[in-house]
């Protein structure tokens, strides 16, 4: 303690502590910003997560895929149209969305063909959301 | 004098004779140093009332508008915990959606109003989450009408009590986060005061009598009743012994709100009806407004 | 000597303290963010309650089906406002695909301009039966179409 009274380095303390100090008020205005940093990534998380797109998405496909099963003869091709219209306009948002019907069962009652069950892939994706489900369909 | 102390004491290091300043400087430092590292915790974001109310508020919200709900007894569950939630050993999470998302079913909503009257406000809390080890939230849950306001609010009404209004009132003097879903109610004809159908192929007499101010009054005419019929569908409709509708025709069919109308009103109103070889119905609740064919209310969340 | 190195360290630490407050981010409030996230709710629910299947006058079916350059849906139109908190505005389109073209194109419902607190919300739907929209009619398959809705705040606090 004798040769912190010299001359010349008995300031020396107080510019040290000086210098904590000033390296505390940064680093604790660093740990406030990323406290606000939080509250804005709540909101941007729930502004960005596509829960309402998948859920349109789905109900689309399990809707329309229905109503369209009661004309056999031209479900594929509808089914394929809706999918190619899906694709375009989810695109505009960044995602990309399809719905696939893939195992179509048919019965013939009468000379009246109809079908039974078809199952539907519907898939979802974008930067930060993958989505993807397989749905039976059955038809009364 | 300083020279003299310095050079005979230069030999004995060990006196062991601090100065004051050194002491003082120190005191003070560590002082505030202490001082700022309680202050630490208060700034981290969890603590911070402020930022962890919001999501809190659209999670309660999500929960109830987006989800049927769930009970279980550890064996057998499902999601009808409106038939449950008064059963010992039954764990529940309320739910009050219908069939779609954003629509509500009646039963769970009132299961819900009774479940806060019967089991209290300590059961509704832990049941949607809002309690942990260290900190209980307080909540308000209501159903208004879509024009009300934080100033003025309007509750959604069967009869003469809210529709659902349950947790303590707001506080104005802390910080409270409040979030909104529009919603709409799956069955009309529950919350409905008047829900009558309008269907004759001749000419009827109807008469309503509501109490102004209401959540909404419409007349709603799909169609002719009786295609074959030659006669034209006419309405004439008084308010209160005004003539305010008189259709004729293809005019006839359509959605006629008289809900302004009657509002401008106050106290009683009779409402006379006569209609001829038409398929409708007539609606009249606190409840909400008719948009869209169903009623449309708001779900209010706060909490604090 | 000790005064020079005092006013040093003083210095030093209001100068510190000053850049720190200098900066925006310490300033800017944490509930601002929320307040979009209410009004993306607020146009997610409206599209949600006006794409109802129940077929009546004000939905986005019923107005779909019939529009063109001379019918304006103001059934639909007023349901919205109504559904809408008083201090939001909004505008609607519809953005479909070109049957024939392939193309993406948009119908302006209305034609109002954002401003810059605008929020988007959008829901999809496929219109059963009806005519196409400024497209000869050739409607044997439907069209899935999105409908974004900007809305801004006019004025809120």
């Amino acid at each position: 303690m004798e040769s912190l009274k010299d001359r010349g380095t008995e300031g020396q303390i107080i510019i040290t502590m000086a210098l904590m100090i000033s390296i505390l008020l940064a680093g604790l205005s660093y740990v406030y910003s990323q406290n606000l940093l939080a509250g804005t990534e709540t909101s941007i998380t729930q502004l960005n997560f596509p829960k309402n797109e998948i859920r349109d998405l789905r109900r689309i496909a399990i809707e329309e895929l229905t109503d369209y099963a009661s004309e056999p003869s031209s479900f594929l091709d509808r089914a394929k149209e809706l999918d190619r219209q899906i694709t375009t306009l989810y695109a505009l948002h960044g995602a990309y969305a399809s719905i696939d019907v893939f195992d179509i069962k048919r019965s013939v009652v009468g000379g009246q063909e109809s079908i039974t069950s078809f199952m539907v892939r519907i898939v979802f994706s974008n930067t930060e959301v993958e989505y993807e489900e397989t749905i039976s369909v059955q038809l009364t | 004098m300083m020279n003299n102390y310095t050079s005979r004491a230069r030999h004995k290091h060990d006196e062991g004779k601090l100065s004051l300043d050194i002491i003082v400087g120190l005191t003070i430092f560590l002082l505030s140093f202490v001082f700022i590292i309680q202050y630490i915790p208060t700034i981290f974001a969890s603590e911070r009332s402020e930022i962890a109310l919001y999501p809190l508020a659209y999670r309660i919200s999500a929960l109830l508008a987006e989800d049927p709900g769930y009970w279980s007894n550890g064996s057998v569950n499902g999601t009808d915990w409106e038939n449950y939630y008064s059963q010992p050993s039954v764990e529940v999470r309320p739910g009050l959606m219908g069939s779609e998302v954003n629509v509500l079913d009646s039963d769970k909503i009132d299961a819900l109003r009774n479940f806060y009257l019967s089991a209290g406000e300590g059961e509704i809390r832990k049941a949607l989450g809002l309690e942990t080890p260290d900190r209980e939230f307080g909540f308000n849950i209501s159903l208004q009408l879509l024009s009300s306001d934080s100033s003025n609010p309007a509750y959604s009404t069967n009869g003469s009590q809210p529709l659902l209004l349950i947790g303590d009132p707001i506080p104005d003097w802390r910080d409270v986060a409040r979030y909104e879903r529009i919603i709409a109610f799956e069955n009309t004809t529950t919350v409905s005061d008047i829900s009558s159908r309008v269907d004759t192929p001749n000419t009827v007499n109807y008469n309503f009598v509501v109490t102004a101010p209401v959540g909404s009054f419409v007349i709603v005419i799909l169609d002719r009743n009786d295609n074959q019929s030659a006669t034209e569908p006419w309405m004439r409709v008084d308010v209160n012994g005004n003539r305010v509708i008189d259709v004729y025709g293809n005019d006839t069919i359509g959605l006629f709100d008289l809900t302004t109308t009657i509002n401008q009103l106050s106290g009683t109103v009779n409402v006379d009806m006569q209609v001829h070889n038409v398929r409708g119905y007539v609606i009249s609740t606190d409840a909400g407004e008719y948009i869209g064919g169903r009623i449309v209310a708001k779900l209010v969340v706060a909490v604090w | 000597m000790m005064t020079l190195e005092g006013v040093i360290a003083a210095v030093l630490i209001l100068s510190v303290a000053y850049f720190l407050f200098q900066s925006t981010m310490i300033i800017s409030p944490v509930s601002d963010e929320v307040v979009y996230v209410q009004m993306r709710q607020y146009g997610q629910d409206a599209l949600t309650i006006i794409n109802s299947q129940t077929g009546a006058e004000d939905t986005l079916q019923y107005a779909l089906k019939r529009i063109n350059s001379t019918y304006t849906p103001y059934e639909l139109l007023n349901s919205l406002e109504k559904l809408l908190p008083d201090y939001t505005d909004f505008n609607l389109q519809v953005y479909y695909v070109n049957m024939t073209t392939n193309e993406i194109e948009v119908y302006n419902i209305t034609n109002r301009i954002p401003t810059s607190t605008t929020v988007t919300a959008s829901t999809y739907l496929v219109i059963r039966n009806g005519n196409s929209l400024m497209i000869p009619p050739s409607s044997s398959i439907q069209q899935a179409l999105r409908v974004p809705m900007p809305m801004s705040p006019y004025c809120w606090r």
